[in-house]
């Protein structure tokens, strides 16, 4: 059988899997906080493997191998790093927003913001900027996209609409149960493939006369080997300052709404320690991969887009059935990340910006049954007009899809990362503080790189094109000002902040939530009892 | 020292980070149980 045969039967296998886990989701969704968050519905390890996957997206498994082809070595501060920025920022706030979260019973990341903060101004806010995520979305359509034409030769067009549609079909039946139960099988599937990358990268595979990783290295052009750590003229690594932003501006990375509502739906405080521990080791395995980029380069492959540098490394080494199935690993990376975008992006729409706060606005009674019902419709269409759009967006392929990814999130994280660090743990951040800060932060972020990246003018060198270390600052400047700036607002409530801050209660460590609680209501505690 | 060795040892500084964490959690659940009166 030949590999684009294969291929589609790897891919109707996995297709068929995917909306079969959709469809068990949707039995197990009654109510719109089953649907977005899944709450307490699942072990700290499935979370864990679920949140790397979600983490390692189609750029870590073919963006930054196209970064690592385009400048060698060098890359790899990209992979190594970001991951240890990303679950540092984890593990410092995990527990925390688990702990609140699940007392104020919220859905989303803005939605936690416009609750703790109670400000509803927050909300829409951190609503609106969350809006960008739909450029992450459009960078791993792309990336679908490419791996269609290569492994599949189907038309990029075709492949995008294929991605859109398979993603579409288990995410709108089964939500945040399908979203975490799918990304914990594709994290197994992206965890075997990076195993395997690495090896050949340490045998040399495909080096002519190659037996390690020193001949790997021997058969790249000088400025790409590893002794070379910056090149002035990469606005990405161009200095060692520019290369720690990088890591600075992963800190807050978790703050994405895709991302923070992960630890809801973790079982209890006490299952924090797995999820931290298997995300991490398993996301900085996966951060590996960029070898595969190296290897590429040294082994002479030639490329029309950097980014396409794994599948035709897998299509040179390997015989066809076994590149077909790593194709639907790639195809998992980038799945496994679309679904989350997509339910996100559709929360915003139904409980963020429709049922906290239009609901809100007309009076109306946000818990109802007939408001959650129509937010569960809402979600619903959100994710289908959401899918719709952003396959379009990319209907010409577009260049690096790593940068192009960062538009979307590098002004989130510039964003939310001051109002949401400083609440979790200073009681005195004031919802005046966060508001200002958050605006601020997302004002700077435009400035420096995203006014540059739109064309609107020139910009600074490296800040205009290096997204890492414009969100790196920017980021840093938000924190700063939600501590600065919060005593010039009204303190919030003593009554309201004792109970957030307040030490974990022992159901909350096991995993069920006090009676009565708004959590606890929304897991549909008052039938069970 | 070349890339791979700089970024290694950032990970293992990492996982140092993440071991002394593991510990401060564990000493803190038991302080959470001992709260609650010691049940379990």
């Amino acid at each position: 059988m030949s590999v684009v045969a294969w291929g589609w039967t790897f891919l109707v296998a996995f297709g068929v899997f995917m909306v079969f886990i959709g469809l068990r989701g949707m039995r197990l969704t009654d109510t719109s906080d089953d649907y977005a968050t899944a709450r307490g519905s699942y072990p700290g390890w499935m979370l864990g493997l679920s949140y790397m996957a979600v983490v390692a997206s189609g750029s870590t498994f073919m963006g930054i191998p196209g970064l690592a082809y385009a400048y060698g070595f060098k890359a790899g501060y990209y992979p190594m790093l970001y991951p240890v920025g990303i679950y540092l920022g984890t593990m410092l706030i995990a527990r925390r927003m688990k702990r609140m979260g699940d007392r104020l019973g919220s859905q989303t990341m803005p939605d936690f913001l416009g609750d703790l903060y109670r400000s509803s101004a927050l909300r829409v806010i951190a609503a609106l900027v969350s809006i960008f995520l739909v450029y992450y979305l459009m960078s791993q359509l792309a990336a679908s996209g490419q791996m269609f034409d290569i492994i599949l030769g189907v038309p990029y067009r075709v492949g995008v609409v294929l991605a859109i549609v398979l993603v579409i079909a288990y995410m709108i039946t089964g939500g945040a149960h399908a979203d975490i139960v799918t990304d914990a099988v594709q994290g197994l599937f992206m965890l075997a493939v990076a195993v395997f990358v690495i090896g050949a990268f340490l045998v040399a595979m495909g080096i002519e006369g190659g037996s390690s990783a020193l001949d790997v290295n021997a058969a790249l052009p000088a400025e790409l080997r590893w002794d070379v750590h910056t090149d002035p003229s990469v606005p990405t690594f161009s200095s060692w300052w520019v290369i720690v932003l990088l890591l600075i501006a992963h800190l807050g990375f978790v703050t994405q709404p895709h991302l923070g509502n992960k630890f809801f739906a973790l079982r209890g405080g006490g299952q924090t320690r797995q999820f931290i521990v298997l995300s991490s080791v398993t996301g900085l395995t996966v951060g590996f991969l960029f070898l595969g980029g190296v290897l590429g380069r040294a082994m002479g492959i030639e490329v029309e887009s950097p980014d396409q540098i794994m599948p035709l490394m897998f299509l040179e080494l390997l015989p066809g059935w076994a590149a077909a199935a790593l194709a639907i690993a790639i195809l998992s990376a980038i799945i496994s990340t679309a679904d989350g975008l997509l339910m996100s992006i559709s929360q915003i729409f139904a409980n963020d910006l429709y049922r906290k706060t239009w609901v809100r606005l007309r009076g109306g009674d946000v818990n109802s049954p007939e408001v959650d019902r129509r937010a569960l419709l809402v979600g619903r269409i959100g994710i289908l007009v959401t899918g719709v759009v952003a396959a379009l967006a990319v209907f010409n392929p577009p260049e690096l899809l790593s940068i192009l990814l960062w538009v979307g999130i590098g002004g989130i994280i510039s964003s939310l990362t001051g109002p949401v660090f400083v609440g979790l743990f200073w009681k005195g951040a004031t919802a005046f503080g966060a508001t200002a800060a958050a605006s601020l932060a997302f004002c700077l972020y435009f400035a420096i790189h995203l006014g540059p990246q739109f064309g609107l003018y020139e910009g600074m060198s490296p800040w205009n094109a290096n997204p890492f270390a414009s969100t790196g600052v920017a980021s840093m400047v938000g924190l700063a000002l939600t501590v600065l700036l919060s005593p010039l607002g009204k303190r919030l409530p003593e009554e309201h902040l004792e109970p957030l801050h307040a030490v974990e209660a022992e159901h909350e460590w096991h995993g069920t939530s006090a009676p009565g609680t708004v959590a606890d209501d929304r897991a549909g505690g008052a039938e069970r009892r | 020292m070349n890339v791979l060795t700089v970024g290694l040892l950032c990970i293992a500084a990492y996982a140092v980070v993440v071991m002394i964490w593991l510990r401060h959690d564990k000493n803190k659940s038991e302080y959470v149980g001992r709260a609650e009166g010691g049940r379990r």
